[in-house]
């Protein structure tokens, strides 16, 4: 695809302007004016991409002026910053395509004036909508690279902020943006960033994600290793931090990394909230996620085999609720997560209007019919729903998605080896999870390798106070978050 | 990060204080649920001071291995310069293939275990290959994964300690009494049973240069060492309050049967879950003794860690099926520990004398 794209594309290698002019002329928006001065102007635009107000009142009313006798006296004229004159045609077809208007006299095509005035289709800046928090900021990026780092620079107003802007992919030159903080962000991570982006050789990039999945360390990983997120205050805590942002011209996600694997139960709210509760909630979280993976093995694993484990009383709920299911508990199990994941893609793919109703009718009604027609036990139904609801309980949509895959594996050893396989199961993912690196720093960090003052911001969310240092994950140029001379005094008074 | 070196660099190795988990873990094996009854048959309800003396013994002989390793070299150079290439080379290879053959017996003790709680007829091939294919995975990691899912698991026995709460709650301590009933030299004797669960001591041997600061880290070994000898006697001493000394005997695995007095208001069979729970503890010896023997076999040959470790787990897999028998297990067991006695409280003191003879005339040599 990529060599057929780059051969359709320069097989016709254009000479000069006029050569130019005639390949866009076969597009129907691409429209030509002239107008019957001294110079005989003729101007050429793409007429969906620009503002038709701006040239009406701009440059119209100076197109019969017989004062002007060449291009510099209208380049000079015109109330625009970024005006220029040329004849590279690599500039002027780029310009073309990106909104400016291209003005050249009649008898000379070889000298070009371009003018902006490129017509801005953004959305406003909205609230977010993956990432809702109920305290705090309700700002989401959106899909213009220069209003994303607009809202990252309207909180930090630093000179150190530093914004390299790359161009990736072959076809859709996407600007990609590497944001970082200098003296902070460690220079070998914005040194592997930069590089890798650089050398992503793909002719489209439409997404950030696009990018995360081309420069992670393990890109055959179910597991995120770099964090995408809309909330352009999370992002400014990753940079502060000393972390990197990727910031893609036409995608509302940014990627931060590195990052680690507790670094995705953290909601940004959990730092709206005192310590004591966010702690909790993120434990709660954690043990969400625990539940939700395990909950459907544990119920195949002790139901096929172990059911001397439960104690008596339970159990004689559970053979109650089973005895007319005519299929084994992994085919049961299987059947009914399969169901909501089913549940799951309709809700995600329909209107939400629609998608409620969905809910409702898939939720109730085919969870209700299937116990009562004896297809499914209600213990199960009772589980399955509530580790589909505690794998929503991530903060970052990613990493729910993989919730929902790996718990199929371990259905499987369960059903072949009991809780044996369960514990198979279990060793196979923290091998796996320890062999993963985020940018190249361990994913299980901070427990593996163990770094105890990592631990202040991770399964636990310890106050502020006690937040003095800067994670070691990022091995940060300046280790103090406080202001550094005090801190630095204090320590030579306990000396 | 999958290509081992021969010699490590800085992004292999681990900070010093990991050896307090990476000894801890390969100490930790099928034993702690067996040696009570090995141990009662022989020194009766005095049997614990058996395992206070063994732990000492050990703490000396990590001493000593301290203070045999030279910076930088592990047991496959220590032979060299001592004994020549030859036969220096020939022992590492013998060392590698004890490793190997523990590595296998810590896993085939544990599958019977799990036949006779688990699954009567289990199907060996079959689970033999997907236990292997995860410890070529930890394995090929390299050393600082073996060691991160070493560090994992160690904290599997500590969280399964709350077990002995029953028996000391319900248990009679007027078992153990009165102290020293036995003969004293039971007492000794019933130390050579209990080595094969101290073992793993033997692996620093090679761990050596893996380990930052090296010379440093002797007091995490050390502290190690002791909490392992806290957590058997612990153990033992939950056993003697709940069993009677006959009865010991006759449970081929007395923690299992303390594990099953446990009663939690959700789980009745508690055994059940801590024989799961305790698999990861396996699992970390022996991918621990797997690493030790491929990396000496690595060292010794030039073949690549992963063609070895990929030839030693199929080798693996083969040989558990000559083990199909728990007697010959028994044997095993029987022969592993006189092996590992005599490796730890012959060998490698004889190692530390050869040692200080050779520095000793080397420096006559050079003055």
């Amino acid at each position: 695809m990529l060599r057929r794209s780059r051969k359709t594309h320069h097989s016709n290698p254009v000479e000069n302007f006029s050569g130019l002019l005639e390949v866009m002329q076969k597009s129907d928006d691409f429209k030509r004016l002239q107008f019957g001065s001294n110079l005989n102007l003729n101007i050429y635009y793409y007429q969906s991409l620009i503002d038709t107000d701006k040239v009406k009142t701009n440059l119209l009313p100076y197109c019969h002026d017989l004062t002007i006798n060449n291009l510099h006296d209208l380049m000079n004229i015109l109330p625009f910053d970024e005006t220029e004159i040329t004849s590279d045609l690599k500039i002027i077809e780029e310009k073309l395509l990106s909104g400016y208007i291209a003005i050249a006299p009649n008898h000379d095509l070889q000298q070009v004036l371009l003018m902006p005035a490129i017509f801005i289709t953004d959305r406003p800046v909205s609230q977010p909508e993956i990432e809702f928090s109920v305290l705090g900021p309700k700002v989401a990026f959106i899909e213009d690279l220069n209003t994303n780092i607009n809202l990252i620079r309207k909180r930090l107003k630093l000179p150190q902020l530093q914004v390299k802007v790359l161009q990736v992919g072959k076809i859709t030159k996407t600007s990609v943006a590497v944001v970082y903080i200098d003296g902070i962000a460690n220079q070998d991570n914005i040194d592997t960033v930069i590089q890798r982006i650089n050398d992503i050789e793909y002719d489209q990039i439409t997404d950030s994600s696009f990018i995360g999945q081309m420069i992670i360390d393990n890109s055959a990983s179910p597991f995120a290793q770099l964090m995408d997120t809309e909330r352009p205050d999370r992002v400014t805590s990753a940079l502060i931090e000393g972390k990197v942002a990727i910031i893609c011209d036409g995608s509302p996600q940014v990627l931060t990394g590195p990052t680690t694997l507790v670094g995705f139960f953290a909601s940004y709210e959990d730092y709206f909230l005192t310590w004591p509760l966010a702690t909790a909630f993120r434990i709660i979280r954690i043990f969400a996620v625990m539940f939700s993976v395990l909950v459907t093995p544990l119920y195949v694993a002790v139901l096929t085999y172990h059911y001397h484990v439960v104690p008596i009383d339970l159990l004689g709920t559970i053979i109650s609720s089973r005895k007319d299911i005519p299929f084994p508990p992994v085919l049961e199990v299987l059947i009914l997560e399969l169901t909501i994941e089913l549940l799951r893609e309709a809700g995600a793919r329909l209107p939400t209007k629609i998608g409620q109703t969905i809910g409702i009718v898939g939720g109730i009604v085919i969870g209700t019919a299937a116990v009562e027609a004896g297809l499914t036990s209600n213990v199960l139904l009772i589980l399955v729903a509530l580790a589909a609801l505690a794998s929503f309980t991530t903060p970052i949509y990613r990493i729910g998605n993989t919730i929902r895959l790996i718990r199929f594996p371990f259905i499987i050893f369960a059903q072949m080896w009991g809780i044996i396989g369960i514990s198979i199961a279990v060793m196979f993912m923290v091998t796996h999870l320890l062999r993963l690196t985020s940018l190249g720093r361990p994913y299980t960090e901070p427990f593996y390798p163990p770094r105890w003052p990592d631990l202040k911001d991770s399964f636990f969310r310890l106050p502020f106070s006690v937040q003095k240092k800067r994670p070691i994950l990022t091995t940060t140029g300046d280790k103090n978050r406080m202001n550094s001379r005090r801190t630095t005094a204090k320590n030579g008074k306990r000396k | 990060m999958n290509t081992q070196q021969q010699k490590p660099d800085i992004s292999q190795m681990v900070s010093p204080f990991l050896i307090f988990f990476i000894l801890f873990s390969s100490q930790m094996g099928e034993g702690i649920l067996s040696f009570g009854r090995k141990i009662t048959k022989i020194a009766g309800y005095d049997s614990w001071i058996s395992v206070l003396i063994t732990g000492f013994l050990v703490t000396l002989v990590i001493i000593v291995i301290w203070r045999l390793i030279p910076p930088h070299e592990d047991l496959i150079d220590i032979h060299q310069t001592l004994f020549g290439k030859i036969i220096g080379n020939l022992l590492s290879f013998l060392f590698g293939i004890y490793l190997l053959v523990i590595s296998m017996f810590v896993l085939r003790s544990y599958v019977e275990i799990i036949q006779v709680w688990f699954f009567p007829d289990l199907s060996l091939l079959w689970f033999y290959f997907i236990i292997y294919l995860l410890i070529v995975y930890i394995v090929l990691g390299g050393f600082r994964i073996i060691v991160g899912f070493a560090f994992f698991s160690a904290w599997i026995p500590l969280s399964l300690l709350f077990t002995v709460y029953t028996p000391f709650k319900t248990g009679h301590i007027e078992n153990l009494l009165p102290i020293l009933s036995t003969d004293y030299l039971n007492i000794i004797k019933a130390v050579e049973p209990i080595v094969s669960s101290f073992l793993g001591v033997e692996l620093i041997l090679l761990f050596a240069p893996f380990i930052r600061q090296f010379h440093k880290s002797r007091k995490w070994a050390i502290s190690a060492n002791i909490y392992t000898t806290l957590l058997y006697l612990l153990i033992i001493i939950a056993d003697f309050f709940y069993f009677s000394e006959n009865q010991i005997q006759q449970l081929t695995w007395p923690a299992l049967h303390v594990w099953k007095i446990v009663s939690l208001p959700f789980i009745e069979r508690f055994e059940y879950v801590g024989i799961s729970l305790h698999f990861g503890s396996i699992i970390a010896t022996t991918g621990l003794y797997f690493w030790g023997s491929v990396q000496s076999f690595h060292r010794l040959t030039k073949f690549s860690f992963r063609g070895i470790s990929i030839i030693s787990a199929i080798s693996g897999v083969a040989c558990m099926f000559v083990l199909s028998d728990y007697l010959i297990v028994e044997k095993l067991s029987a022969l592993l520990t006189k092996a590992g006695m005599y490796l730890l409280f012959l060998y490698i003191p004889f190692l530390y004398i050869c040692h200080i003879i050779h520095t000793g005339v080397k420096k006559r040599l050079e003055s």
